[in-house]
């Protein structure tokens, strides 16, 4: 123990000689770790957020598929669907979307039923009539609107549309809402100019989850032109989503693999001719093969655990709590409307563990195994000064 | 042992405070699931959402859980990809119990 | 009294069974007993550094064996002969081999960072050769600042920190003017005098005449000729 940490007090007076160079290798190591940290950080609270909230949503979703493409359904399937034994509540949904030619911006409109209670996060009420609707902060903020004014929207025949604004999504629904236009479904059926007895879809509420695939498969063969999707699969596609596999990952992920490697390849490539006579003098007056390699396991250990929990640190404050400012643009894309996200905290201890290996290692290795070679010769080059 | 002194005082600090962001965590999360996440997920049921509001350029971006299985690929399987969030998300694959469905319905159709 | 040392028919080859197999030492045999002055003459290339690396645990015979005190160390394994090179031989090179970049107290502490002595008792001991050899006010200067003198006294007040029993001077005065070398030699004779067995490689006359010297040996092709 005590020639361990001899060693390592050795090991730290050589790291600070070239401190120059120790502390910029501190610096680029730290930083690709805290990017790619950030990334899986970032998608897996995404991943876990989007598990928890959306398991809510609708049992089964029925689509109508024509030539492949989503097509309006007829609501009379709702009545197909209803009789199938376990399901509960049909609901044939009015929804679209809607391009704000002023704004450049596009707008998801859903229709709402006749239930007119108290929304919760809203601040104002749910639309009660025809003329009313409620809004999500990214389209009150691109309009300049609030709860009380009016919303102009053109409709689906070219006219001038003025409702007044009921109520205003909170801020803190932004990640599902940000977006949302509300209106009755009456009213989105005339403002879209959709003919009667057809819906967007239809959702399928089905009373014991076990039941969903059954159900789900029943519906496809008494009504063989739809795609029911069940909530399984939109689970799913959140969970494909953001896998390693999916681009934002794959790009920043690469991209900083790579610069990583340069570092470790010029590290393991280049052992001076300086360090290699270093190695050559500790083996002359009696250091052993062991306790070389101790000393440069000690470099290589204590810049790569300082990088790693500094670049972990910093990626949980950059995602966490400054809600993830360098990666908004990568995940923006075109959207106009983004939202303002904050982001829950959660942690896959696996993954970093991962990522320590990942990083932590081959730098070990890397400092490690060249000076390998230099240990590994007869102490006798050093006294012919080889 | 001046700098191994210093050196493992570093360490320390850093660890406590790896522990502290951990311990933020869970407060965090606790926050979440007692505050927050009964009025999302009350707010989610009552209006059938099934996607993010994040990427609102595109159909099969804005609701990717519904965009049929062609949509990210639009009109022609090998068009290059219009938007960059499309580099972002995977399209939705059919999964195999999708497939087997499929299968299954076809042969069982009662037409 | 320790530090006997018999080498036993040993012949050392570099290259073995390939073309440019080289036979650096050919069945020499050598005692020297502990407390002896042995100066090793002999042109450059006719084995003397090869010797001393082997008396010196730093290299191992290709046959033959070495005893050390009676037991044989040829074929010991790396990290034991680690420990005896560190416990029993001091080395004075000739090209000092210190550590350019960082201080004369840091450079004169290295052989003892693998020991089993606290950091406290490594200070104390260099403290105190350092004041024997006149380096005390240059302790925390940095080696690269040092007159071609007190580099040398740092190269020696680091082959004597773990109180060696045998010191192996490889051509000590090849780079040295006469008052330096008349320097290092007196040294060398204070500490044997002290007990300590000095083996010395030199084609100096001017080292193998000094009154140091109890024995001369000649080498000539790997071979000891008188």
């Amino acid at each position: 123990m005590i020639r361990l940490l001899k060693i390592l007090e050795f090991a730290l007076s050589s790291l600070a000689r070239r401190k120059f160079k120790n502390f910029s290798i501190i610096v680029v190591y730290s930083f690709t770790i805290a990017v790619l940290a950030s990334v899986l950080l970032l998608t897996h609270s995404l991943k876990k957020m989007a598990m928890d909230v959306l398991v809510d949503g609708p049992d089964i979703v029925v689509q109508r598929l024509l030539g492949g493409r989503h097509e309006l359904i007829p609501t009379d399937y709702s009545g197909i669907i209803e009789k199938i034994p376990g399901v509960g509540r049909v609901q044939p949904r009015v929804w679209g979307y809607y391009y704000d030619s002023l704004n450049h911006t596009n707008y998801t409109m859903l229709g709402i039923g006749e239930e007119r209670q108290r929304f919760v996060m809203v601040d104002g009420k749910a639309p009660a009539d025809d003329d009313q609707c409620m809004i999500g902060q990214g389209v009150a903020g691109a309009q300049h609107a609030e709860t009380g004014m009016d919303l102009l929207l053109i409709d689906g025949k070219g006219i001038g549309y003025s409702c007044e604004i009921s109520g205003v999504f909170k801020a803190a629904s932004d990640l599902w809402t940000n977006d949302l236009v509300l209106f009755t479904s009456d009213a989105l059926r005339r403002f879209f100019a959709m003919p009667d007895g057809l819906a967007t879809d239809i959702t399928v509420e089905v009373f014991n989850a076990r039941e969903v695939p059954q159900v789900a498969q029943k519906i496809k063969r008494l009504l063989p032109d739809t795609r029911p999707i069940t909530i399984d699969e939109i689970l799913h596609t959140y969970e494909s989503i953001f896998n390693w596999r999916s681009g934002l990952m794959l790009t920043i992920f690469t991209s900083s693999l790579i610069a990583f490697s340069i570092l470790a390849w010029d590290k393991a490539t280049g052992i001076s001719g300086e360090e290699k006579q270093e190695i050559g003098i500790l083996k002359a007056i009696g250091w052993d093969t062991g306790d070389v390699l101790t000393l440069k396991l000690c470099e290589g250990m204590v810049i790569s655990v300082t990088a790693f929990l500094v670049g972990v640190s910093m990626a949980y404050v950059h995602v966490f709590l400054l809600d993830a400012p360098l990666f908004v643009p990568v995940l923006k894309g075109w959207s106009v409307l983004f939202p303002r996200f904050h982001l829950v905290p959660y942690i896959d201890a696996y993954q970093i563990i991962v990522l320590g290996f990942l990083t932590i290692l081959p730098y070990m290795a890397s400092t490690v195994l060249p000076s390998w070679k230099a240990a590994i010769t007869d102490p006798e080059n050093a006294m012919r000064g080889v | 042992m001046r700098r191994t002194n210093c050196f493992l005082c570093f360490i320390t600090l850093l660890l406590l405070l790896s522990v502290s962001l951990v311990g933020h965590s869970h407060y965090e999360k606790r926050l979440w699931h007692q505050k927050e996440l009964p009025e999302a997920r009350q707010l989610v049921h009552r209006l059938g959402l099934t996607d993010f509001a994040l990427w609102t350029e595109a159909r099969y971006t804005r609701n990717p859980a519904l965009a049929d299985f062609f949509a990210p690929f639009q009109d022609f399987p090998a068009a290059f990809e219009h938007f960059p969030s499309g580099s972002i998300i995977t399209p939705a694959m059919p999964t195999v119990d999708t497939r087997f469905r499929l299968r299954a319905s076809t042969v069982n159709s009662p037409r | 009294m320790a530090g006997t040392i018999q080498v036993e028919r040993i012949s050392k080859y570099y290259n073995r069974n390939r073309p440019d197999e080289v036979r650096a030492l050919s069945e020499v045999d050598l005692t020297i007993a502990a407390g002896e002055a042995l100066a090793v003459n002999g042109a450059s290339g006719c084995g003397k550094t090869t010797l001393l690396g082997l008396v010196g645990c730093m290299s191992r015979p290709t046959s033959g064996s070495v005893l050390l005190d009676g037991r044989d160390v040829s074929r010991l394994p790396e990290r034991f002969l680690g420990d005896i090179r560190r416990r029993t031989f001091g080395f004075i090179f000739q090209q000092l081999n210190l550590i350019k970049s960082i201080s004369v107290l840091e450079n004169t502490l290295l052989p003892l960072y693998p020991g089993k002595l606290s950091m406290k008792e490594m200070k104390i001991r260099a403290e105190r050769i350092l004041a024997r050899f006149d380096l005390t006010a240059r302790a925390g200067v940095k080696v690269s600042r040092l007159s071609g003198g007190e580099q040398q006294r740092v190269a020696i007040a680091r082959a004597l920190i773990h109180q060696p029993q045998v010191i192996i001077a490889d051509e000590p005065t090849a780079h040295l003017d006469s008052v330096l070398a008349a320097e290092l030699l007196d040294i060398l004779e204070e500490l044997n005098r002290e007990g300590k067995t000095v083996l010395i490689a030199t084609h100096d006359p001017f080292v193998s005449n000094h009154p140091l010297i109890n024995r001369v040996i000649r080498m000539r092709d790997g071979r000891i000729v008188d």
